[in-house]
């Protein structure tokens, strides 16, 4: 599905990712965790096709192409999706017209033919129920006035009506209460397929509670210092990030 | 203060009018717009608005013979239409809804000569305006609408404005006239083909307790230009919403004044400008308060592309005993290219102590984290461009009170910033 090599990505000089090295299959939930400036938003705008990051060297190949080469608009055509850290509020636009605009691009895409209205609204309700969003903000603007829940809950919904090949779910439990998060989890549950990839990127491992990740992985500084299976998060939630540089200078001496 | 620069000299053949009034007007109006002239950049209110298209360029009036391509029109309207300054058509009187009044000025001059004297000139004064002078001076033929008291109309009227050919000026006159209690949407549209130019006058007298919703919409060819002007007088407790839209053309400029008379009287000034190219968009607006407890909203937005530039000039008035005045104003321009350049100037002159003025204006790009987040979900760059500028103006296009003006600009709009696959 994925496939990341040697990733090197700067911006504005300073180089963020030192060399990411990750392979994620069709079906597999990959989590990576990491302290705060270890480069996991940056791993994800980098995948999502933010411009503003340079990769300085490397390769990425999503189902076999060269990602690295597409346009944002193209890597979603192909199945790339990111749930946004901070959804942006965009006044104006109409969160129902704008995923209809933004399904019909992709269906186009893949050769398939428009949805017309009355399909798409029906699809659209039996989709926001799935992530308990209010159907009241199907009609409002894209994100706007909607609480921190409902911004992520949003993305979620997002997700469900465009159904992704892979999923990069940037910190999507920051600023979520329990129940927002048990709700979310769900939603991310509901769309777990074989032929569907995850990543979770998350600082903490109560997230993992609920989506239970195939494996784990350790950014720290722009390198993957450690991967796992489930336990590693646990292991990092009773031992800190701190505990993997004492366990890093213990293997160096031995 | 003026520069002497001729105007369209053919023109000045003295053209008597059947009546006298109309006759007097136009004489005492050609003999101030030769005095006046074109304005120059010398003239403040003229600073910076680049004249040449309608000045550098000998525009005449339509020969009598005109081939009536009309524009395009409101369904479902009470329609009048013109083309090139010659009436072509409207609805019989029979025909028009119970306490309402519309007709070309030229037949008004004989069946409705009162209104005319009372009403036509009176709101739109050419001291000082060469444009409306000029208007005054060489025009005089256009809609005349009267609204009896109470007259509740529940279609909107349409007065249709063509102007059609290269190298011919237009002078379309409207006059509305809302007596008591009446209650009218009134649409305006100005429509020109290739390298023509459109003086347009309008005045609009809202009388007390009265509601008038008036759009004017500009539609100019790619060469063509638009120097026009709106001036309302509002009373005690009435209302008067005008949206003002202008698309194409290589200059665009629109003086609106309105002057708030009676206590209660409102005003909601709604307007869009889309410039591209060298085109230039202009829009200057003086809000009178002059008397108390009025309120006065004014929205401008302009959107920018290529090296275009847009002019909004707002100034608000508020008379010394305007106590308890409400006034608020906002202009926003969206730059969609580095070589535009927009000028927003809010002017407040605040005589009275105890008012509430509000003024806001900003000059933007698109937001780089939107569009990403649009692109991001699988739209396209163009089309999410067209989404977030669409965004942008809908600010201003919500408010308009007829739906199918309304999804025209829309349309309108999109076409002009050219992706496809959006609507």
């Amino acid at each position: 599905m994925l496939e990341l090599r040697n990733l090197h990505v700067a911006i504005g000089g300073n180089e963020i990712l030192k060399g990411i090295d990750l392979k994620i299959n069709a079906g597999e939930v990959h989590a990576i965790m990491g302290p705060n400036g270890s480069g996991k938003s940056t791993l994800a705008s980098v995948l999502a096709g933010r411009e503003e990051y340079e990769v300085t060297s490397g390769e990425v190949l999503f189902q076999g192409k060269n990602l690295l080469e597409l346009d944002p608009e193209t890597r979603a055509r192909e199945g790339l999706f990111l749930a946004f850290q901070y959804p942006v509020e965009i006044p104006g636009v109409g969160n129902t017209y704008f995923l209809r605009t933004a399904l019909n691009a992709i269906r186009e895409h893949r050769g398939q033919s428009p949805l017309d209205a009355m399909d798409f609204l029906q699809m659209v309700r039996e989709k926001a129920d799935v992530v308990k969003l209010d159907p009241e903000l199907l009609k409002r603007a894209v994100n706007e006035g909607f609480s921190g829940g409902e911004k992520k809950r949003n993305e979620i919904f997002h997700m469900a009506v465009l159904e992704p090949r892979l999923a990069i779910l940037d910190e999507t439990d920051s600023g979520l209460d329990i129940d927002a998060l048990r709700i979310v989890s769900e939603g991310v549950n509901s769309l777990r397929d074989p032929e569907r990839s995850f990543i979770v990127i998350t600082h903490y491992q109560r997230l993992l509670d609920h989506i239970i990740p195939d494996f784990v992985h350790v950014l720290k500084d722009g390198r993957i210092v450690e991967s796992g299976g489930r336990e590693l998060a646990l292991e990092l939630e009773a031992r800190g990030y701190d505990w993997l540089d004492s366990k890093a200078t213990a293997e160096t001496a031995k | 203060m003026m520069a002497s620069t001729p105007l369209f000299q053919p023109d000045f053949a003295a053209q008597d009018h059947p009546l006298q009034i109309l006759s007097a007007l136009g004489l005492k109006a050609r003999k101030k717009s030769n005095e006046l002239g074109f304005p120059s950049r010398q003239d403040e209110d003229w600073r910076l608005t680049t004249l040449t298209p309608a000045t550098d360029h000998p525009f005449a009036k339509a020969p009598e013979a005109t081939v009536a391509s009309e524009g395009w029109t409101l369904p479902d309207a009470i329609t009048i239409t013109f083309v090139n300054d010659r009436f072509i058509g409207g609805v019989a009187a029979n025909d028009l809804p119970p306490g309402v009044t519309m007709t070309a000025l030229s037949s008004a001059a004989h069946s409705h000569p009162q209104l005319i004297e009372n009403h036509l000139g009176r709101l739109a004064g050419f001291d000082d305006q060469p444009f409306v002078a000029l208007n005054t001076a060489q025009g005089l033929e256009g809609a005349i609408i009267h609204l009896a008291p109470g007259a509740n109309l529940d279609r909107p009227i349409n007065i249709v404005y063509t102007t059609t050919g290269d190298d011919i000026v237009t002078y379309p006159r409207t006059l509305i006239i809302a007596e008591e209690g009446a209650n009218a949407t009134v649409v305006e549209t100005f429509a020109g083909d290739g390298r023509n130019l459109i003086c347009p006058v309008t005045e609009v007298a809202v009388g007390p307790a009265a509601s008038l919703k008036h759009t004017r919409l500009i539609e100019l060819g790619a060469e063509g230009s638009c120097i026009g002007s709106v001036s309302a007088a509002v009373e005690r407790n009435a209302a008067y919403r005008l949206n003002s839209a202008c698309l194409g053309g290589s200059l665009a400029r629109t003086d609106i004044h309105v002057g708030l008379n009676g206590e209660g009287a409102d005003t909601t000034l709604d307007g869009l400008t889309l410039v591209e190219g060298k085109d230039q968009g202009a829009t200057h607006v003086v809000v009178e308060h002059r008397v108390p407890n009025c309120t006065s909203t004014q929205r401008f937005r302009s959107v920018l592309d290529g090296r275009s530039k847009a002019v909004f000039t707002g100034r608000i008035i508020v008379a010394e005993d305007a106590q308890q005045t409400d006034a608020r104003q906002s202009s926003r321009s969206l730059l969609r290219s580095p070589d535009a350049v927009a000028h927003n100037n809010p002017q407040l002159e605040i005589y009275a102590d105890d008012v509430r003025c509000t003024h806001g204006s900003t000059v933007g790009q698109l937001d780089p984290e939107s569009l990403f987040y649009l692109r991001a979900r699988g739209i396209d760059r163009l089309t999410a461009e067209g989404l977030l500028t669409l965004a942008f103006a809908s600010e201003v296009l919500e408010g308009i009170p007829v739906e199918a003006v309304k999804s025209r600009l829309e349309d309108q709009v999109m076409a002009q910033l050219g992706p496809e696959t959006v609507r």
